[in-house]
């Protein structure tokens, strides 16, 4: 399917042990989700596709 | 027919690919429903039978029927006020078939499907871009009142494969207001063979490839890291899933003399094995905690 997700806000996720970007924290067709670093993740990818359109920026964590 | 019109049948569906794992749909016979039986959801995504997508407009539900040809359970039911898109999807990089020959397609049908199309082709992942190849647009479907089963040839030879052909979609455009589908099969070769039918097991770890959900709760321990960051006890995925997972927090809450919910947590170590829970509360560090979390993890196509 032509994916159409509507992402409406997204944020680093941090793992506090690291310090390290662990995940995406986006909230997409309203639901808050921890989406992965992972390119074959159709979630990332989205992200990563609205990024580079110019449409969508990650914001950094204010851990 | 006759049983040497019937072995010659054998031999040609034999010679085409093996009897069993003929059937390169999950869930084709629509008896996995993880995410919910019924769903008025309008939006591009996956709402109740589990590897389906559905998008529509106007009201009424995608739901769950019994109403089933012989041998069947359930059959998918488009209740709702107009038609809409449905569709699935096949993993080509795990199926061990070469997907760029004959193909054959089949499925029972119950409605007026007049109006409907059915569309397959080949196609990168659906965050990555636009068709690549399209194969088969059928239109001829007609008016079934009762259950029939409709076969279609899908000639994928001469497609030469691409970089891009991480998965063979097929799609249903204006599915019917009151149209019910079950059976649906994709196999190699030139021939229709009887619809697989799988153990319910089986089809349910297929599909936990691709979505999984905790059917309720886990309680994972909580190891405060700090006073208000915890790590809970890795979660243990049932099946591998195809990529590290979407990990959604259902509800979450751990107990310290009475339940308190978690607030902006977020998952860690995320493998198509497993993940970690990493929730926010207010607690003695170093003082373990029960906790307790509802969870779903996405690693659809």
């Amino acid at each position: 399917m032509e994916t159409t997700m509507n992402i409406t806000s997204a944020t680093q996720g941090i793992d506090p042990m690291s310090g390290n970007p662990s995940s995406i924290q986006a909230t997409i067709d309203g639901q808050l989700m921890s989406i992965p670093l992972d390119p074959s993740n159709r979630h990332y990818a989205e992200v990563m596709r609205q990024v580079e359109a110019g449409t969508l920026v990650v914001l950094e964590a204010s851990v | 027919m006759s049983k040497a019109r019937g072995l010659a049948d054998l031999g040609n569906v034999y010679s085409d690919g093996a009897l069993s794992n003929r059937n390169m749909i999950v869930n084709g016979g629509f008896g996995v429903w993880q995410r919910a039986v019924s769903s008025s959801n309008l939006g591009l995504s996956y709402y109740t039978a589990d590897r389906f997508w559905s998008y529509a407009g106007g009201s009424g539900n995608v739901e769950r029927s019994t109403d089933v040809p012989d041998g069947f359970i359930y059959s998918l039911l488009w209740n709702r006020a107009s038609g809409g898109s449905l569709g699935t999807s096949v993993e080509l990089s795990r199926q061990g078939f070469n997907p760029y020959g004959m193909l054959t397609c089949s499925m029972y049908l119950k409605g007026n499907f007049t109006g409907t199309a059915l569309y397959l082709n080949f196609r990168n992942y659906s965050g990555g871009g636009a068709d690549s190849v399209a194969i088969t647009t059928k239109t001829d479907f007609g008016n079934y009142t009762d259950w029939t089963r409709v076969t279609i040839p899908v000639d994928c030879t001469g497609i030469a494969a691409h970089a891009n052909n991480k998965m063979l979609n097929i799609e249903f455009g204006n599915f019917p207001v009151g149209g019910k589908i079950t059976g649906l099969q994709l196999e190699a070769g030139d021939q229709s063979t009887p619809f697989e039918h799988r153990s319910y097991a089986d089809e349910l770890a297929r599909c936990q490839r691709y979505y999984q959900t905790s059917n309720g709760t886990t309680n994972p321990s909580i190891i405060p890291y700090n006073t208000t960051t915890g790590y809970a006890n890795s979660i243990q995925l049932p099946v591998k899933m195809r990529a590290s997972p979407t990990v959604s927090k259902t509800s979450g809450r751990y107990y310290g003399g009475v339940w308190y919910a978690t607030n902006n947590d977020v998952f860690g170590q995320v493998t198509p094995n497993a993940f970690t829970w990493i929730p926010r509360g207010s607690w003695t560090a170093y003082v373990p905690r029960l906790g307790e979390l509802s969870w779903t993890a996405d690693a659809e196509l």
